[in-house]
């Protein structure tokens, strides 16, 4: 494994965007990394630029307009592009599901890896969430590199 | 807290209480006046009634509400207060975006696209007739 | 003119935590011109309350807003209130205040936060919002939930607040209190913060009313405007005055909201010494009838109001939610314009925008 393949386990660095949310769930993001969660200490880091992100971290429920913004910054990032959907309105719509400039969740738009219910979602459960995401790292590597085989 | 209205076709709509009615023609008149008076603009409600949209402008002046309600046909267009106060630019044109209601004189004009994307459905804020 | 640049800032910017975009047209390094571009979080909120049983609203219209929840479901029941003709119970009024003063508490310490970090003052960010952790702490050890609490109901409030658990918010904000004198005299007076705020993105108070500017930011161009002067709820009986500033640039602004901060603390302590024992929910029977109501309180970033008008059946026929940030952006046209580029986040955070609120 290369010093690459380690580093972005070890200390990956988080993109948020927030789609559509009601704030709620972007606080608690932004909560975890205030002194009483303090993600930095497992290496986590929150970065504004998406070229340098590893995890991207998604709030609320996707709107035709963030839908595209979305896209761009999904492309925008180096793969393996782990994307993590935060609170029930990313995951399904939720409370918002009636209303008529929402999609859905935002699988709807871009794949998403892990999903973190709740309404909003705990910062703990957005931590656990974070960490499922850093183990499904090496898998998602697998299969990526093997379909980069099969088009070769 | 309402009284009916007794004009035929807006029967089933409650009015407002307290609210002054006032039409397309004297709307810029009375609201400079209520700017002299020192009157801040807090919002504009649009309520669609099938033929017509009702248009209410809330003001307040020293924490009383001053409720105007305006009655026009839906081809009709309404003066644009944002000349007066500069603010009705961005309630205006939400209006104009969800309702359709025409304006003249924007100050600031989104085209009708200030929330919603390029390719949605516009005015998603009128009743819906057949559901 | 050609040396004219536009810039986008935004709608994923590090400085917003949420997505707000600004077409800034610069000159060199000054803004000659702005335009804000919103529709980033629209979600039609306002229709989805028509479609919805007007019980179930509450829960809806408490999810335009994560940080001021409770406030948009107090405003929300108040108009169903008027229009139903519901007395509320002593105490539900006197819960109401004490979580929605909860809540501005809260609200202004991630406020003061996020304008440190805008000037890259980030260990004053996570000092705020350590503290702003305790808040979140009671209410969930009171309702249950940490940031959207779903304690308003149409007819009062749907938990009580324990004896044990009021003793033991009092003794949390006397804790805040302390803590905030460690650090609120920071915002007030250190040289770097005034740097960055005093004379930026100044409002003057003849220009206030045009704008139609609300809350904390009409406060601080030295006009008296606060909801909480109506009287509403239990504040006719907490002898509530306004926090004003004159200057209007964003010193002021940060002035009003660290001062707003232990009006809150003072507001809470009398609340629960006040507080009343009883009921806290009043029965209901129905649907709202034909009628309209208006009603206003105030949220931490100004005057919100909504119009409802109900229809007789259990589907409301039309809710209109005026947000205090929907009244702040057009200011942002008139505080921007002559100021430098990197001064630019801290007058947009300055009117601490809520652009979930704005578009709904
Ligand atoms: S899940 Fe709930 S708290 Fe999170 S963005 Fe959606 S409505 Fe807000």
């Amino acid at each position: 494994m290369s010093s690459f393949d380690t580093s972005n386990i070890k200390s990956p660095w988080i993109l948020h965007y927030d789609t559509g949310s009601c704030n709620g769930c972007d606080i608690e993001v932004l909560a975890c990394l205030t002194p009483l969660y303090d993600v930095e200490r497992f290496g986590i880091l929150n970065v504004g630029n998406p070229r340098h992100a590893d995890i991207l971290v998604i709030t609320g429920a996707a709107n035709k307009r963030s839908a595209r913004v979305l896209r761009n910054l999904y492309e925008q990032m180096p793969d393996p592009k782990m994307v993590v959907a935060v609170g029930i309105c990313a995951v399904s719509g939720g409370v918002l599901h009636n209303c008529y400039n929402v999609l859905g969740g935002v699988d709807k738009v871009i794949p998403v890896d892990v999903y973190v219910p709740g309404c909003a979602a705990r910062p703990e459960a957005i931590i656990d969430g974070i960490v499922l995401a850093l183990q499904k790292i090496p898998e998602k590597r697998k299969l990526l590199k093997s379909r980069e085989a099969k088009t070769a | 807290m309402t009284q009916t209205d007794t004009q035929p076709q807006e029967k089933q709509f409650p009015v407002l209480e307290g609210a002054e009615n006032i039409t397309i023609d004297n709307l810029t008149a009375r609201v400079k006046k209520l700017d002299e008076e020192g009157y801040r603009l807090l919002t504009a409600t649009c309520l669609d009634r099938g033929e017509k949209y009702e248009i209410y402008y809330h003001f307040d002046k020293d924490l009383t509400m001053l409720h105007l309600r305006l009655l026009v046909n839906k081809e009709e267009e309404v003066p644009s207060l944002s000349l007066i106060y500069l603010c009705a630019f961005l309630i205006e044109n939400e209006m104009k975006e969800l309702f359709g209601v025409k304006f003249s004189g924007l100050f600031v004009n989104y085209g009708g696209r200030l929330f919603l994307g390029e390719d949605s459905d516009i005015t998603p804020m009128l009743k819906c007739v057949d559901c | 003119m050609s040396t004219r640049t536009v810039i986008p800032m935004g709608p994923q910017h590090p400085v917003f935590p949420e997505p707000l975009q600004l077409k800034l047209s610069l000159k060199d390094e000054k803004i000659v011109d702005v335009a804000p571009a919103l529709g980033y979080v629209h979600r039609g909120i306002e229709k989805a309350a028509e479609k919805n049983d007007f019980t179930q609203n509450v829960f809806l219209v408490e999810r335009i807003c994560g940080i001021c929840s409770f406030i948009h479901a107090v405003c929300y029941c108040m108009a169903i209130e008027d229009i139903m003709k519901i007395e509320l119970p002593p105490r539900a009024n006197y819960l109401r205040v004490i979580w929605g003063e909860l809540h501005r508490l809260h609200s202004h310490m991630l406020w003061l936060g996020l304008l440190a970090d805008s000037f890259g003052f980030e260990s004053l960010f996570m000092k705020f919002w350590e503290i702003r952790e305790r808040i979140l702490d009671i209410l969930e050890k009171t309702t249950g939930a940490r940031v959207i609490i779903s304690a308003c109901a149409i007819g009062g409030v749907r938990r009580d607040i324990s004896d044990e658990h009021l003793q033991e918010i009092l003794t949390v904000i006397d804790k805040c209190e302390k803590e905030l004198n460690g650090i609120i005299p920071v915002v007030m007076s250190d040289t770097t913060v005034k740097r960055r705020t005093v004379g930026v993105g100044v409002i003057e108070k003849e220009k206030a009313i045009h704008l139609g500017i609300v809350g904390p930011v009409l406060r601080a161009s030295g006009i008296a405007q606060d909801a909480r002067m109506t009287g509403y709820g239990a504040y006719k009986y907490l002898d509530f005055k306004p926090v004003v500033e004159e200057s209007g640039d964003c010193y002021a602004r940060a002035v009003v909201r660290a001062k707003e901060t232990y009006q809150s603390i003072g507001l809470l302590r009398k609340a629960i010494n006040q507080l009343p024992s009883g009921d806290i929910l009043t029965k209901y029977k129905g649907n709202p009838g034909k009628a309209a109501a208006v009603s206003r309180v105030e949220q931490p970033r100004g005057e919100l109001i909504y119009y409802v008008e109900g229809n007789g059946t259990k589907n409301l026929e039309r809710v209109r939610v005026r947000t205090p940030t929907f009244s702040n952006v057009p200011a942002l046209s008139k505080m921007l314009p002559g100021m430098e580029l990197a001064d630019a986040p801290v007058i947009v955070l300055s009117i601490d925008p809520c652009i979930s609120c704005t578009e709904r």
